[in-house]
């Protein structure tokens, strides 16, 4: 038996922004500061567990990187759900409809015979 | 004999991703071609890059043999961005490190084409060496003349950060905006600095050194930034690489980031000796 004192420890991240990162009320301000964009996305995220109630950090990731994969990752979402809704909204004609249709209709019959 | 260290960026911010598909372009005040030289030639001494995301390879090319071996792929570097735990962990990896280099000529175009995964962004920077850049006279010395002027040592915050774009240089941002103790008449040599986070490439660009940037990495493996220019003196003891300025142009001293994260701010701290005299040679 292994003497592991924690189990199911929770993995959780968190942001963890530049304290001069702003947020910005105007340009004048992100650029006094040097950024180059009003809202820059600056810091880290941490990637940790927490240990009693203690946060234990694991990886950390610069955040702007960590919050560009969120942004590819729910657009490609978004694409594949609206290429989906275009497959599926496309009225079915031609040779693959011609090919269904008599199956469905041969189909028909079964479903009338009495259950035995 | 005006001699210079000049730094370069290359960079793409979103490649299309395939095998040496993506071509790089210089950065914004930063040129792939090498200047009209009174020797005719120079040598790139240090070279480092990233890519923000995957593995990547880079192909550096120019259109002369004696340069890199061929036109084809030329001297090709793979760039392990996921090693050492997760994309983007790196930050700058070698390419050219000293006291390898490579030769470069008047009229000469680099080329840096790569093999990356779509989407990532990709970034080269490198040092170049020329012994007689005409109209420059770069302000650099060598340790020995550092520590025969040597007065006492100072750090010194400046937090420059990098760009909203990927690979771009961020705004530049005085050597005394954010730390103003640099004491006027005082000679001051830049042995390196220190980090909080990892960037990919450090500019400094003055009067003092021909308006041309100079600078480094300070990526996970090349973090050890403290003694930097002083570190590159000693592969190259017959070289004056150690930057220079007079207390009084500390506002003329310029830092700018640049990273293949968006508006990473690494919060530079300079590491100078100050000097009693002028410790630069040449």
């Amino acid at each position: 038996m292994p003497d592991f004192t924690h189990t199911d420890l929770q993995l959780v991240g968190r942001h963890v922004p530049d304290p001069l990162g702003g947020p910005f009320e105007n340009a004048q301000q992100a650029q006094a500061a040097g950024y180059d964009t009003l809202n820059p996305v600056t810091g880290t995220y941490e990637i940790g567990v927490v240990i009693e109630g203690a946060f234990v950090p694991l990886i950390s990731e610069k955040a702007s990187l960590v919050f560009d994969r969120i942004d590819v990752a729910k657009q490609q979402a978004q694409e594949a759900a609206a290429a989906q809704q275009a497959q599926a909204d496309q009225p079915q004609t031609g040779p693959l409809a011609d090919q269904q249709q008599p199956q469905a209709d041969q189909q028909q019959p079964q479903a009338d015979q009495p259950q035995g | 004999m005006p001699r210079a260290v000049v730094l370069n960026t290359a960079s793409k911010s979103s490649t299309t991703g395939g095998t040496f598909a993506d071509t790089l372009t210089a950065n914004s005040g930063d040129s792939l071609t090498i200047p009209n030289l009174q020797s005719g030639q120079g040598k790139i001494v240090s070279m480092w890059g990233i890519d923000s995301a995957s593995v990547a390879e880079i192909a550096l090319t120019d259109g002369r043999v004696e340069s890199v071996h061929d036109p084809q792929y030329g001297v090709r570097f793979n760039v392990p961005s996921t090693a050492g735990g997760g994309a983007g962990k790196n930050y700058a990896l070698p390419m050219i490190t000293p006291p390898n280099y490579l030769d470069v000529f008047t009229g000469d175009t680099l080329a840096f084409t790569v093999t990356s995964t779509a989407a990532d962004a990709v970034m080269v920077s490198w040092l170049t060496e020329y012994q007689d850049l005409p109209g420059v006279q770069a302000s650099f010395a060598n340790w020995q003349s550092v520590m025969a002027n040597r007065f006492t040592e100072i750090g010194v915050a400046c937090n420059a950060v990098a760009s909203g774009t990927k690979g771009a240089y961020g705004a530049t941002r005085a050597a005394n905006a954010d730390d103003t103790r640099w004491t006027g008449g005082r000679w001051y040599a830049i042995i390196g600095f220190t980090v909080q986070l990892p960037v990919t490439t450090i500019s400094f660009k003055g009067p003092m050194w021909g308006n041309f940037r100079f600078g480094l990495p300070a990526g996970l493996v090349t973090v050890d930034t403290a003694n930097y220019f002083l570190d590159l003196n000693r592969l190259y003891p017959n070289e004056n690489l150690i930057p220079v300025f007079n207390g009084y142009d500390a506002g003329s001293v310029l830092l700018e980031v640049a990273d293949a994260a968006t508006s990473t701010s690494p919060k530079v701290d300079i590491i100078a000796v100050e000097c009693k005299n002028n410790p630069a040679i040449g």
